[in-house]
């Protein structure tokens, strides 16, 4: 028995060595403009995991929203064996100062959650950015509409005054793609389904009887809408569309007041559709239970009201893909590979950028 | 023509695959209401809105009754020299399956959710002690049944090994079926369903509870006869005797380190899915998976047992889960597919050793009860397995609660449940193996070195008591 335990001890040990081959914690430094933000706060957490798989052990540096700060972590950095430098840059920070500063120690530079431009990224060849593909979040939008109503019980449910309109309303703009790309998805249900006319024309009618509200004074606008649109008038609204979930939780808030999207079972459930997923919701989360410290600590956001039924979906920044992106191409470029490899083909955008589309989530 | 009964020479029915079938069904009953355990936590914090602190010493005071209970009903059954039409284990059995009809509900009471704390404590104090009370009285004379339907080593690992198919089955039924049943679609709870579920799973175990009663043929006569020099029960004296039992003993520290181990890291399991590798959905096929070891064992357990021997045969069995545990603690999971391939794979060699350990663990404690009679000149059964018993249920009470402990230390927040940080999240990992390491190490330390009933040593203690019996019958 003992020799079995021994030889199973130095088979365990010799599997243990197999898995080390990281790379080193000097060797890649993240530059954060700042982690209060929560958008910022799940990135970083992308990219704690992203850098787990990909086995890269970074350096992170804290910029707190100062420019100054930043410079001073940048030139500390170079300073030391780093082969790469990921920043996200403090609004305000110049660019190209920092690229000529990594070009002259001949470190890598990777850009992400910052507008750089062309010329700033084409200064260097060692130069790259990560970036989230901003001409895909109506598209996006569309499809979580579209989505969200190619379900036969939905459809039945979407004219709720059976007036053959969608009727709906809208915090600050929508532009036509975002109805394009819905009746895509929803004219390719229809077909599937074999959907009959009455309920195709349903699937048209967005575009009628549409208000565009005021995002400024929610509490306001709701009012006023829901003045015109009642049971009374036989006329109600039917879909809320929103350009970021700040206005989003406001508008839950209001139509909680007149007793929609509160009901379990959803009878009464207006479907709001938004962007963006880090706004602080503890509101509306039954914290009755918790203790203080326990409330401080729970992380009660936009992507939880969605997972409770109280917002119908999202258009939101994949943090995920991006920070994989990031890690991709910077164990790529120490590792001496083509620095693009392991990216997907339609995210890459020239040699420098990758761009990672929104992605929509629904619970 | 009826299909005539085989006897064997002492004019029982001849052990077979109605005795298995029997004792599975036992553990199957006791499930019913068993299963239900794990919910509770989340039906008094949650539904029932109990302060999480008042729950966890409330959850103390119970488990401190446990420890009066379950030794208090062993020796009260085996002082217990009456005769029964069934015998007297069988007796207690059908006792403890009529309480545990409405018992098991009685844990789940939902109509004093707006009551005061006092109120609840009452009500949950009361319902757990009457359920506690019941499952020990049908529980511990199962558990002893054990070593009484047959002296046979082989049968007795068969037993055993049937019993671990009763007890996954009884396991994973609520497993798969709970979470459909009393979870609304926002997965909170929905507490008059619960009731209503445990007064339904009562009705399924008293069923499975009868079955087994009227299939069970006891083959090993424990009658008493009244002679002056027979010593009166002691229960002090049966507790010290179990201290000194050391295949009871060692057979309790390894189930005791599996329990603390296994238990306490479900609730790590969960976050480990949910946060690290981000696909809660899997877990439950992987932990249904990972019980597939037992079921391919199970059929080969009595030929490998009448092999090797028992102790031999789950000392290899841990060992293997050292290994597999160590491997799972030093080698890179990544929280992707490959890593849960890497992880499934662990489990299943994991699961393999345990389940070995597992499928005997009965028959070892038959064995401990048989080795309490060779040393010390009296069964007592009722005190061997309660006591057992006590000890496997104290390690599954504390498990949890230290691994929750842990968690904490490590950053676990409670309050975001499977929203937990990546940092927190790669702790969970290795808590996870940690814990499951320590369950192989315990049982390796128990069955290695404390139980000391190996195959040979088991064949002499049973030609010296099989000698010891005859000589008394004449």
């Amino acid at each position: 028995m003992k020799k079995f335990v021994a030889i199973l001890l130095v088979a365990v040990m010799l599997l243990s060595f197999a898995s080390c081959g990281a790379i080193n914690k000097s060797q890649v430094a993240v530059v954060w403009s700042n982690t209060s933000d929560a958008y910022l706060a799940s990135m970083k957490n992308a990219i704690d995991r992203a850098f787990y798989i990909e086995n890269i052990k970074a350096d992170y540096y804290y910029s707190e929203d100062d420019v100054q700060k930043q410079s001073a972590h940048i030139i500390d950095i170079l300073a030391k064996d780093c082969a790469v430098l990921i920043i996200n840059l403090v609004e305000g920070t110049d660019a190209q100062e920092i690229v000529n500063l990594a070009k002259a120690k001949d470190v890598a530079v990777i850009f992400f959650e910052s507008n750089v431009s062309e010329d700033v990224l084409n200064s260097y060849d060692k130069c790259y950015s990560v970036e989230i593909n901003e001409d895909s979040l109506s598209e996006q939008r569309g499809k979580l509409i579209g989505n969200y109503y190619s379900d036969k019980k939905v459809l039945k449910q979407i004219d709720r005054n059976n007036d053959g309109k969608i009727t709906y309303a809208v915090f600050g703009s929508v532009d036509a793609k975002v109805f394009e790309s819905a009746n895509l998805v929803l004219s390719a249900y229809a077909e599937k389904e074999e959907l009959d006319e009455k309920d195709m024309k349903k699937l048209v009618a967005f575009e009628a009887g549409k208000e565009t509200l005021d995002s400024e004074n929610v509490e306001k606008s709701m009012s006023d809408l829901f003045k015109k649109y009642n049971d009374e008038n036989k006329n109600t609204v039917e879909m809320i569309i929103t350009e970021d979930d700040a206005t989003a939780l406001s508008v839950v808030k209001a139509l909680q007041d007149k007793g929609f999207n509160s009901d379990k079972l959803k009878t009464h459930l207006i479907p709001v559709f938004t962007v963006g997923a880090y706004e602080d919701a503890k509101a509306f989360a039954d914290t009755s239970t918790m203790k203080e410290e326990e409330i401080e600590e729970y992380i009660y956001t936009t992507i939880n009201m969605i997972d409770d039924g109280l917002i119908a979906g999202t258009a939101m920044k994949d943090y995920d893909s991006q920070a994989l992106a990031i890690s991709a191409v910077a164990r790529n470029i120490i590792n001496g590979n083509a620095v693009m490899t392991d990216i997907a083909e339609e995210n890459i955008s020239g040699e420098k950028v990758v761009k990672i589309p929104y992605m929509s989530y629904a619970g | 023509m009826a299909k005539k009964t085989q006897l064997d020479a002492n004019g029982h029915r001849k052990f077979g695959m109605r005795d298995n079938l029997a004792y599975a069904a036992g553990d199957f009953g006791c499930n019913m209401s068993f299963a239900l355990k794990g919910t509770m936590l989340i039906f008094w914090t949650q539904y029932m809105k109990m302060d999480s602190l008042v729950y966890a010493g409330l959850l103390l005071l119970v488990q401190v009754w446990d420890a009066i209970n379950d030794p208090l009903i062993g020796s009260i059954i085996d002082i217990d020299k009456r005769k029964y039409k069934r015998g007297k284990f069988l007796a207690y059995v059908w006792l403890g399956s009529v309480g545990l009809l409405v018992a098991g509900a009685m844990c789940f009471i939902p109509w004093f959710n707006e009551s005061t704390t006092v109120v609840k404590g009452i009500v949950f104090v009361a319902g757990y002690i009457l359920w506690d009370a019941f499952y020990t009285i049908a529980n511990v004379p199962y558990g002893s049944l054990l070593s009484l339907i047959s002296s046979d080593p082989a049968d007795r690992a068969s037993l055993s090994a049937w019993r671990s198919v009763g007890s996954m089955v009884g396991n994973i039924v609520p497993m798969v079926l709970l979470p459909m049943l009393i979870y609304d679609p926002n997965d909170n709870i929905i507490g008059e369903r619960v009731f209503i579920v445990a007064l339904i799973m009562g009705i399924f175990g008293f069923i499975s509870f009868q079955f087994m009663i009227r299939n069970t043929e006891i083959r090993v006569d424990y009658d008493v006869k009244c002679k002056e020099e027979t010593a009166k029960f002691n229960i002090f004296k049966a507790m010290v005797n179990f201290i000194k039992n050391r295949p009871a003993v060692g057979a309790t520290i390894a189930a005791m380190g599996m329990f603390v181990g296994m238990q306490g890291a479900t609730a790590a399991v969960t976050v480990m899915f949910q946060s690290f590798f981000k696909n809660v959905q899997i877990s439950g096929i992987v932990q249904l998976f990972a019980m597939l070891p037992i079921v391919f064992f199970t059929p080969l357990a009595r030929k490998l047992v009448v092999k090797f021997g028992k102790k031999e045969l789950s000392v290899v069995g841990t060992i293997f889960s050292v290994a597999a545990c160590l491997i799972m603690l030093v080698v890179r999971i990544t929280p992707d597919m490959k890593g849960i391939l890497i992880y499934v794979l662990c489990q299943l060699i994991n699961s393999l050793g345990m389940g070995i350990y597992s499928t005997v663990s009965w028959s070892m404690m038959g064995d401990a009860i048989d080795y309490n009679e060779w040393k010390h000149g009296s069964r007592e059964e009722g005190t061997v397995y309660s006591l057992h018993s006590f000890f496997r249920k104290l390690a599954q009470g504390l498990g949890p609660s230290l691994a929750l402990v842990i968690m904490v230390a490590l950053g676990y927040s409670e309050v975001n449940g499977g929203n937990q940080l990546f940092t927190v999240a790669l702790n969970m990992r290795y808590l996870v193996a940690g814990l499951y390491l320590f369950a192989a190490l315990m049982q390796l330390v128990g069955l290695g070195l404390v139980y000391n009933l190996d195959k040979k040593k088991l064949e002499k203690m049973n030609e010296e008591l099989a000698a010891r019996h005859a000589q008394e019958a004449e």
